[in-house]
């Protein structure tokens, strides 16, 4: 940066300031390294091109510090002063203010302080090269002299505007305003701008007082462009830049305005190829300093200072220019940049912060859509399974309680407090010192697991059936949580209990109605000794008529009487209990005893069907274990249906035999064997289904029940084919565990019963 | 077997299964009659009646081997000159007409024998 020396407008001032200048030079001998570089601008410092300028020679010389190069601005104020005033002004300051300094380089910024400087170069720089900057249109007679070196500044005027033309094709005038009080510009634009006057109509506005300039410029007609030169007010007072005035040349028109000064873009002009001030100051300082490095002012070329394509972007938008149809290398300045280009760190920190928000939230919408999944899936597992889950906080006694489970019981959630007293209060009291007998077990560690089966009591005063699962969770060896489930187990407990009784009730009515077959006959039996009562009887009556009975017959008689009311009395005890409904037994029993029963029972059936029973008992069988008439009642059916199937045998030849074994392995065998039909026209497969039958009154029960208490015994029952003719049904009892056999009863080989 | 001595009274031939019905119906009988034989086989009881030659044989229904219906048939092809009575622990009206209808002089429930049967004998005679 250079250092700006005072305003020379009051001298006094100048003066004190010079002299203090001069006295630090005196006093501080300055190091013989340092050069001092003074710049002459034509205008006034405020003028707008010249601190760029400045500011770029100096950035030139900031570059190169091995130089050391003390840089000072002055301003000749041409423009401000007209005529020698200022000049000799400006050449007494300069004198006074740079005594005893030696000047190294010396700038001349335009036509003006060129002449200036040519003017006293001997008197203020003697010696000290010049670099200079001249408009190309302005004549510099004064070229040729020694030690000058410098660039030249061009106008960009017709480039400007066939630049304008391509832009706006449909142009069908130019307007030019141009106007300065020392200057003729039209002369030169005429010669310029002749080639686009051939196609378009160029007018001029040369108008020095503004707002006639501004009439003008508003009446210029659509379809037209202006090209804003500069304009320079003459009037004193209320100073007004080239650059201001644009401002005001641009807000006036209706058309787009370009320019040709960096300066004034910016101002509401479009753009075009300006005068580049920056660029000028880094030619400007590029030169001074190869001449500061040795080089000779004589050799460097004078070259031009290129023109610069400058738009301003609000103006392009304005104008709907599209920037892809500016020239190559445009400087586009004021370009508002856009929201995204202001704050795409904030809109990307904040859509990556909102992208995170949403995954989270997605996560967690989609974590609570499954876990309202499952809990649907266990609400509905719960329901279908009639399971709910408890956990009892041992500490507090608060127990959480599936609301399901209270639903089933017919309260709502809300209506059972969550505490163990609330909830155990449900609990049937016949089943409640026994539930919290094993809760107690297990919470105390002495039984591993908890379940149970218990009743509830439904609001209802109905009850419900629960099968209860549990563990306790102990922490540091003590119980804290114990936890499980309820299933309701109601409809397996009520269906088992139904089936415990149908199955009950049809074991009785099956057992009545295969007795019954022979209930008939039952009495035909018992009839027997009933009518030897009633005949002895009489005829001890006849006797006791007689004037000398005969007392030995009569004893003889009575004697009978008697025998036969005990037999009576005998097949009344043995057929009493068949139809009586009674609890199942499990006792000791032999087997051969069942079928002397059975052989006793059927023989009313055997004898009206003409069917000879045979039984082959083997005797002192191992006893077996069971109950003595359901045994009876499958024999006594397995007979039934051996009778049955000899029907279609002649009445003389019908065989049933009853046999008892006991095989290798241990087991009781029976067997009943008969010379019927056979299996001829039997579904084997369903032999033993419920209601399969092939007797027209047949109930199909017999068989199936039968296999079913043969079974319950730990026994099998099968058919098979009698080799010579018929059927053979046989079942297997296994014998009781560690039993003393039966001591040999005096029963025959075979006895014929029948 | 047992014979007993013949006289101008009834001669019968009792055919039963059970012992102590045929004992009990020879205590009442007996004294009005002459019992010439008692069988408890139905087969056994034709071959008596051939061989006894009895004015009446009563005869059990239910019997095995051989009924009393079937017995009272074969007495009456073969010994169509004897009566046959045909005892029945339930008399009822088909067993009444099937047992005439084979040639039985009549059908008597068991247990009303005193009252029917010695009259019914009787009136054979």
């Amino acid at each position: 940066m250079h250092r700006r020396p005072a305003r020379p407008q009051v001298l006094g001032l100048g003066l004190m300031v010079a002299a203090l200048l001069l006295s630090c030079t005196v006093v501080s001998a300055q190091p013989p390294h340092v050069r001092t570089v003074v710049a002459v601008h034509w205008s006034t410092e405020d003028f707008p091109s010249n601190p760029p300028v400045d500011a770029a020679i100096a950035a030139a010389f900031r570059e190169r510090p091995d130089l050391s190069v003390d840089y000072f601005a002055e301003y000749l104020e041409s423009d401000r002063f007209p005529g020698d005033r200022a000049s000799l002004a400006l050449r007494d300051y300069i004198g006074r203010k740079y005594d005893g300094r030696r000047i190294d380089l010396v700038v001349a910024i335009a036509e003006p302080s060129l002449q200036f400087v040519l003017r006293y170069r001997d008197e203020l720089f003697p010696g000290a090269p010049i670099v200079y900057t001249s408009n190309a249109a302005a004549s510099t007679n004064a070229l040729s002299t020694q030690g000058l070196a410098g660039v030249t500044t061009i106008d960009g005027y017709r480039e400007t505007v066939e630049l304008a033309l391509r832009l706006h094709p449909s142009t069908a005038r130019l307007f030019v305003v141009a106007h300065a009080p020392n200057l003729s510009y039209e002369d030169v634009l005429r010669e310029e701008l002749a080639p686009i006057a051939q196609r378009i109509e160029v007018s001029y506005i040369n108008e020095a007082v503004l707002p006639r300039l501004l009439a003008s410029v508003e009446a210029v007609p659509p379809g037209s462009l202006i090209l804003y030169i500069r304009h320079s007010r003459e009037e004193p007072g209320n100073r007004l830049f080239p650059s201001e005035v644009a401002r005001l040349v641009a807000e006036a028109s209706a058309v787009p305005v370009y320019g040709i000064f960096d300066t004034h873009i910016g101002t509401g002009l479009v753009g075009g190829f300006v005068r580049d001030a920056k660029t000028t100051g880094t030619r400007v300082g590029s030169i001074a300093l190869r001449i500061l490095d040795g080089a000779r002012p004589e050799d460097i070329s004078v070259e031009p200072v290129p023109l610069r394509p400058m738009f301003d972007w609000r103006q392009l938008q304005r104008w709907g220019i599209d920037v892809s149809r500016l020239p190559a290398g445009a400087d586009i300045r004021f370009r508002v940049p856009t929201t995204w280009e202001l704050y795409w760190r904030y809109i990307v920190g904040a859509l990556v912060l909102t992208v995170i928000q949403g995954v989270i939230i997605g996560a967690l919408v989609i974590e609570r859509a499954r876990r309202r999944q499952s809990q649907t899936r266990y609400n509905l597992a719960s329901a279908a399974g009639g399971v709910g889950v408890w956990d009892w906080n041992l500490a507090t006694n608060e127990i959480y309680v599936d609301p399901f489970l209270k639903h089933i019981l017919g309260y709502a959630d809300h209506e059972i407090r969550n505490y163990i007293d609330d909830w155990g209060r449900l609990v049937h009291p016949d089943d409640a010192p026994m539930v919290m007998a094993q809760a107690q077990q297990a919470i105390e560690g002495t039984r591993p697991t908890y379940e149970v089966e218990h009743r509830m009591l439904h609001r209802d005063g109905s009850v419900r059936w629960f099968l209860a699962r549990g563990s306790v969770v102990f922490k540091h060896g003590r119980a804290a949580q114990f936890a499980g489930t309820d299933t309701d187990i109601t409809d397996r407990k009520t269906s088992q209990q139904v089936l415990e009784q149908t199955q009950a009730e049809l074991t009785r009515v099956s057992r009545l109605t295969a007795l019954g077959e022979f209930a008939a006959t039952i009495a035909h039996e018992v009839r027997q000794p009933l009518t030897a009562i009633t005949l002895n009887a009489k005829a001890c009556l006849r006797w006791l008529r007689e004037a000398t009975p005969d007392l030995a017959e009569m004893r003889a008689a009575l004697e009978d009487v008697v025998d036969a009311g005990e037999r009576a009395n005998e097949l009344v005890d043995r057929n009493r209990e068949l139809f009586r409904q009674r609890s199942v037994k499990n006792e000791p029993l032999d087997i051969n005893d069942v079928v002397r029963d059975v052989a006793a029972l059927a023989r009313p059936r055997l004898q009206s069907n003409s069917v000879v029973l045979t039984a082959s008992s083997t005797p002192g069988l191992p006893l077996v274990n069971g109950d003595r008439i359901e045994l009876q009642q499958v024999l006594l059916n397995l007979v039934g249906n051996s009778i049955d199937a000899t029907e279609a045998v002649d009445a003389g030849s019908r065989r049933v035999e009853i046999s008892t074994v006991l095989l290798t392995d241990g087991r009781v065998k029976v067997s009943v064997r008969d010379n019927g039909v056979g299996f001829e026209n039997v579904d084997m497969k369903r032999l033993f289904s419920f209601s399969y039958t092939t007797k027209p009154s047949g109930t199909g029960v017999g068989l199936s029940l039968s296999r079913s208490i043969v079974e319950a015994h730990g026994g099998r029952l099968w058919p098979e084919p009698n080799p010579e003719g018929g059927a053979i049904f046989s079942f297997t009892l296994p014998v009781q565990e560690l039993a003393v056999a039966a001591p040999p009863t005096a029963a025959p080989g075979a006895v014929e019963v029948a | 077997m047992k014979t007993l001595p013949t006289s101008g009274r009834p001669r019968l031939l009792l055919v039963d299964d059970h012992q102590g019905i045929l004992t009990a119906l020879v205590r009442l009988l007996g004294p009005d009659c002459d019992v010439v034989g008692t069988v408890s086989d139905g087969l056994v009881a034709v071959e008596a009646t051939t061989r006894l030659q009895p004015d009446v044989v009563v005869v059990d229904l239910n019997m095995p081997q051989m009924n009393g219906l079937e017995v009272c048939r074969q007495i009456r092809q073969t010994n169509p000159h004897v009566r046959v009575i045909l005892l029945s622990a339930a008399v009822d009206q088909g067993i009444q007409e099937r047992g005439l209808a084979i040639g039985a002089f009549a059908v008597i429930a068991k247990q009303k024998c005193i009252d029917d049967l010695l009259p019914a004998i009787l009136g054979t005679v």
